[in-house]
């Protein structure tokens, strides 16, 4: 078989729809870790987190790899609506009365409503935290009590004050560029689920966000182990650890995420 | 066995003329349904019914009446082969349903399925998947070799034959949402990748019937399990996880 | 016209081989040139179409299903026969062959029942190079169980469907064949005529059941492999499509009908509810081995049972007739099936049928469920296990052996056979009778063959069980593809048969007039009335057993069927379009022919034997008694100048291997 053959074929699409799905599990785990900083509380913590942030949207390793993501969401996606595509047109005509309710879990239906709502929280959720840390320039820049500012690297800089170079804030001591400004993405976040930072947006974000990470533990309770049926492992021996895997991800993956603004709004009340 | 009531059921058949026209549900109303009956008895019932009343009858497959031919289909409340389990719509019986009930019929439907009359579905794209490598290529002779030549771990000759019981009635294709054949073809590949005898064409027959499958219009797999709780006889989704093995094995090692 | 059987003389164990190294063969370059039709899809023509394909023929299939698949050979649960000995019991060619010749009742031809028996150890060698997954043993080699009327154990099985992993495994064979253009499928095609020139079968006239156009099929053989006509009875455990129409043609057409009165009537079959009723389904004879036959002794506890007010469960052993271990104590409840079938119909019409109906006798498994459960209890050391727990262990045993015919009993009668016994009642089964063939399996037509049940030559007047999946096979893989040679080696100058002739012109037009009578009839009668009809004269007075007087107003009554269907059948619907209305009627009409032929026939042979009993010719005790002197030959019929005036012929059945014996299962 030509590999243009292999991709249209049914089954290498399941392949790579299975593939691509278990690495952005991993990119959740991942995602997952780092935001947990969030709830390390006090100075130490914000700047901990800022300093993870400066780390992962500089690094170029990680840069390489979060376009590999992006690159591998957006397979994801067109293999996604290619299936439908397809699927939705194996049976031209609907059935009047069905109940599918009565052969097939409502997560492994719903795939693709789940699928596509995900797609539009992604979306969401780079342009709440993503495009203004890469793009905006007047993103707020960490600044401690005593007035100073940290470079990108993490480092306190003291009586120094910002200039822009070329558009960006760069931190400055004696007219001496110490680089790039930390910039202050902890404060960002925990204003962005603030109710008096906020106000009654905060709240409807806080509700938004655990929708969508209700439909990722929907989308995961099937995905997970059905990936692993897609790629041919199904083994009496190991399908029990594979569902009971699946489910535990499904389940305290999104809840953690989900936790995270909840904290945020209930702490900072 | 229980005692003899009287059902009266009301019915929502597809009707349609044949496969250029556009097809509807119609209502019919049958009475003193015998809760022994077969479902396809009470579908007799009916049928006499119309054609007193010079209508015409409604068309639909069947022929062995005891679940193994895999002629019969019919997608009853919602479900292929309706609501019971383990059973095809010629072993259902209307003990299965209370009187005053409404019973919507419809054909199986897929693309691949196109309706011929009423209920009744061209199910040809199966035989052309069988056609195009669901075979071990060994002629007639009076000298193969002796059937005990090549011994068989019963475990696997077991489950080979759990594949090879698949009747082909199409219920894998009704009941999936993306009205998808994998179950049908991964029990004829599993089959015969479970047996000594199929190894030699092994890979040639994946990727052939995975082809075939394909061109005929079925849907993909999105591994819901509805095909193996519809199945008559029971085929487990493992066939569909090892067709994936074997097709990723077969791609991967194959020249052509 | 004088009847040849061409069975090759000489020592019985070399026939076949020389009569294969003595016919003709047609080279492969010119086997290319010849067309042949298949008629059916089954174990016998599934078989034949792949095998002649593979040689190199041009052959056409037809099948009025809608795959090759679901051919009603599907259906055979239990087992195929072979004589391969892998049990180290003994079994021999001879002995698969001694077997079926004493269980037919010495009323099959010697010559064909060995080469049955021979090319027996074949068919299961190329069933397992085709990937049919046989039921086998923890060392990976084959199993074998036993069946009734034999003493060794010869039977292949894949658990209760071995019809289909055979059939599938022909299907996959022929689809190979479609898929390289070498066989041209015709599915959902009915055939409606044979078609005959210059005295040889040359072609037919079939009918698209979707779009109802009539077409012509050419070729230089015909093979019919269309199965029997056990619905002629109306209720059996044939499919609701199985019918005589094809062989009923070709009888029409000067094709002699053998034996039509053979009939096996199965005694294990679930019994009918009700009017409703559309079919049979049949229990496994296998089921025997461990249930015991009963109705209860005495009339009130019969009154007790039908009106609800005592339970079966509730008659104590003494209240109990296990009538076949009374009757036949060294076979008990394994005797053959006619004897089985007829004993549990003499009870009944004696009243003590123990459902509604009257119609039905306990098949009970609780001895045997004790039986395996105190063997279990010893085996695992439980020491004074508890009632409960003995039937516990019992029924799971049962469970492993027959679960999926329990599981079926219980889905259609909504009974639990593990706490109270089975209901069965003998049912129509099998039809021994069929086209008359010769020993090449050609018919009284030239070019026209029939193979499988179809044809009339293995099984005599009575069949044992897993030989009709054996005759099949043997048929389709090892006979036809040698013997149509013989006769296709003369037309390789030949030429396509064109389909523009006189003859053509002629079937064709018959076909249309038939169903164009049918279609405007305007009658005011469905076809299932009239299928009803006949069915109950067939069971009631051609059934389990037959005597003169009812002979006689069977063939009167049936005669009156068919008239009164002439005038008032009503089929609706149009000619051009899927009908399946129409193609009943056209089948109905056939059987109603057919039904006559039968009665003539059971009236015309006053011995009783194997599936055949005349109430005239019994022993003292009841038991069946043939008659060697006068009735040792093969009733082959040819059509008359009406169905009601068929011409006898005999073909002698010599045995000379065998000393005809009269059975005894006492």
């Amino acid at each position: 078989m030509s590999i243009s053959a292999i991709l249209k074929s049914s089954i290498a699409k399941k392949w790579l729809m299975a593939l691509t799905g278990l690495f952005l599990c991993l990119f959740l785990v991942g995602h997952l870790l780092g935001n947990l900083q969030l709830f390390i509380g006090g100075w130490d913590g914000t700047v901990k987190f800022n300093e993870y942030a400066e780390f992962m949207s500089s690094n170029p390793i990680v840069q390489t790899v979060a376009w590999i993501t992006k690159i591998l969401i957006g397979v994801h996606v067109v293999l996604a609506l290619l299936l439908v595509i397809n699927n939705r047109s194996a049976r031209s005509t609907n059935y009047k009365y069905n109940r599918p309710d009565k052969n097939a879990k409502f997560s492994s239906r719903t795939m693709g409503w789940m699928g596509t709502l995900l797609l539009v929280f992604i979306v969401v959720h780079l342009v709440n935290f993503w495009a203004p840390m890469h793009y905006d320039n007047e993103f707020p820049v960490q600044l401690n009590e005593a007035g100073n500012y940290y470079t990108a690297d993490g480092i306190e800089q003291v009586n120094s004050y910002l200039q822009k170079v070329e558009g960006k804030q760069h931190v400055f001591i004696n007219k001496v560029d110490m680089g790039l400004a930390m910039r202050d993405l902890a404060k960002v976040t925990k204003d962005f689920f603030s109710k008096t930072e906020n106000g009654v947006t905060a709240l409807l974000m806080m509700i938004l966000y655990a929708i969508a990470m209700l439909a990722v533990a929907f989308h995961l309770s099937h995905g997970f182990a059905s990936a692993f049926q897609s790629l041919g492992i199904n083994h009496k021996k190991y399908n029990g650890m594979i569902k009971l895997a699946g489910m535990a991800f499904s389940f305290i993956v999104p809840f953690v995420f989900a936790a995270i603004p909840v904290y945020l709004y209930v702490t900072q009340a | 066995m229980a005692t003899i009531k009287g059902m009266n059921l009301t019915l929502k058949i597809w009707r349609q003329k044949d496969a250029n026209s556009k097809g509807k549900i119609e209502t019919y109303k049958v009475k003193d349904i015998s809760d022994h009956m077969s479902f396809l008895e009470m579908m007799d019932v009916l049928n006499e019914q119309l054609i007193s009343e010079n209508k015409e009858p409604v068309a639909f497959d069947h022929d062995c009446r005891e679940g193994i031919c895999g002629s019969c289909s019919l997608h009853i409340n919602g479900e292929p082969h309706g609501p019971d389990r383990g059973v095809t719509t010629c072993q259902l019986h209307m003990r299965k349903f209370n009187s005053g009930d409404t019973i919507y019929i419809e054909p199986f439907r897929a693309k691949a399925f196109p309706v011929i009359k009423d209920l009744v579905v061209d199910r040809s794209a199966f035989d052309r998947i069988i056609q195009s490598g669901g075979f071990v290529s060994v002629n007639t002779s009076g000298n193969t070799q002796d059937a005990n030549a090549l011994p068989i771990p019963k475990a696997d000759a077991d489950k080979a034959f759990d594949a090879a019981t698949c009747i082909g009635c199409g219920a894998c294709v009704a009941s999936c949402k993306n009205a998808s054949a994998m179950l049908f073809v991964s029990a004829k590949v599993s089959q015969l990748s479970l047996l000594p005898q199929g190894q030699v064409e092994r890979e040639e027959r994946v990727l052939n019937m995975v082809s075939q499958m394909d061109d005929e219009g079925f849907g993909n797999c999105t591994n819901t399990g509805a095909c193996e709780v519809e199945c008559p006889k029971g085929i487990s989704l493992e066939n569909i996880a090892r067709m994936n093995r074997e097709f990723l094995k077969a791609t991967i090692h194959k020249e052509e | 016209m004088a009847l040849d059987s061409k069975c090759p003389t000489g020592p019985i164990d070399k026939q076949w081989t020389n009569h294969k190294n003595n016919i003709n063969v047609v080279n492969p370059a010119n086997k290319r040139l010849i067309d042949v039709i298949v008629v059916g899809t089954g174990l016998a023509g599934g078989s034949a179409a792949a095998s002649l394909a593979e040689l190199g023929y041009k052959v056409k299939s037809f099948c009025f299903q809608d795959s090759p698949r679901r051919a009603h050979s599907i259906a055979a649960q239990g087992g195929i026969n072979a004589a391969k000995n892998y049990q180290n019991d003994g079994d021999s060619v001879y002995r698969l062959f001694y077997d079926t010749v004493k269980g037919g009742d010495y009323r099959a031809r010697e010559s064909n029942v060995y080469r049955l028996a021979e090319v027996s150890t074949n068919i299961i060698d190329q069933c397992v190079a085709q990937g049919v997954p046989f039921a086998r043993e923890y060392g990976g080699l084959l199993d074998n169980r036993s069946f009734g009327g034999v003493l060794v154990s010869r039977t292949f099985y894949a658990k209760g469907q071995t019809g289909q992993q055979l059939l599938l495994g022909a299907y996959s064979a022929m689809s190979r064949q479609i898929g390289k253009g070498k066989i041209e499928m015709f599915n959902r095609h009915e055939m409606l005529e044979l078609v005959i020139v210059e005295g040889k079968a040359r072609g037919i006239i079939a009918r698209n059941l979707v779009t109802g156009e009539i077409q012509r099929h050419s070729a230089h053989a015909v093979v019919l492999a269309t199965g029997g006509y056990g619905n002629v009875f109306f209720l059996s455990t044939n499919a609701m499509g199985s019918n005589v129409t094809a062989s009923w043609r070709a009888h029409r057409k000067g094709a002699f009908f053998a034996n039509p009165c053979y009939t096996q009537i199965h005694p294990t079959c679930i019994p009918r509810s009700g009017d409703y009723q559309s079919k049979l389904t049949l229990m496994s004879e296998s089921l025997r081995n461990d249930g015991r036959i009963w109705v209860p002794k005495s009339i009130e506890n019969v009154e007790a049972i039908r009106t609800g007010k005592k339970k079966p469960t509730e008659l104590t052993e003494e209240e109990r007739d296990y009538y076949l271990e009374r009757r036949y104590p060294s076979f008990g409840n394994l005797v053959p099936r006619d004897v089985a079938s007829r004993a549990a119909k003499e009870r009944c019409d004696a009243g003590f049928g123990v459902n509604e109906t009257g119609e039905a006798v306990y098949l009970d498994f609780s001895a045997a469920i004790l039986r395996y459960g105190k063997e279990v209890a010893t085996v695992e050391g439980i020491s004074n296990p508890s009632e409960n727990k003995i039937k516990a262990l019992g029924e799971k045993v049962i469970e492993n052996k027959y679960g999926n015919l329990f599981q079926m009993y219980e889905k259609i009668t909504d009974d639990n056979p593990y706490k109270t016994p089975m209901q069965i009642y003998p049912a129509v089964h099998y039809t021994m009778g069929g086209l008359w063939v010769d020993y090449n399996l050609m018919t009284s037509i030239a070019g026209c063959y029939a193979a499988g049940e179809a044809n009339f030559s293995d099984h005599g007047a009575n069949r044992l069980g897993a030989s009709a999946l054996m005759q099949g096979l043997a048929d389709g893989y090892f006979v036809l593809p040698y013997t149509i040679g013989d006769y296709l080696a003369n037309d390789i100058r030949t030429g396509p048969i064109s389909t523009d002739s006189i003859e053509f012109d002629e079937a064709e037009n018959a076909v249309q007039k038939r169903l164009e009578q049918l279609i405007n009839n305007n009658g005011t009668k469905s076809v299932d009335y009239f299928h009803k009809q006949l069915g109950k004269v067939m069971w009631e007075k051609c059934g389990m057993a037959r005597n003169e007087k009812d002979l006689k107003s069977a063939i009167i009554e049936i005669q009156q069927i068919r008239e009164d269907f002439e005038k008032n059948v009503k089929v609706p619907g149009g000619m051009f379009e899927f009908n399946p209305e129409l193609e009943k009627a056209a089948r109905v009409a056939d059987f109603i022919e057919l039904g006559e032929l039968f009665a003539h026939d059971a009236l015309h042979r006053e011995e009783s034997c194997g599936g055949h009993f005349r109430d005239e010719s019994q022993t003292k005790e009841g038991e069946a008694k043939r008659d060697d002197n006068n009735f040792a030959f093969v009733s082959a019929w040819e059509f008359g100048s009406n169905p009601s005036e068929p011409n006898l012929h005999k073909e002698a059945l010599k045995f000379s291997n065998i000393e005809l014996k009269q059975r005894s299962y006492k």
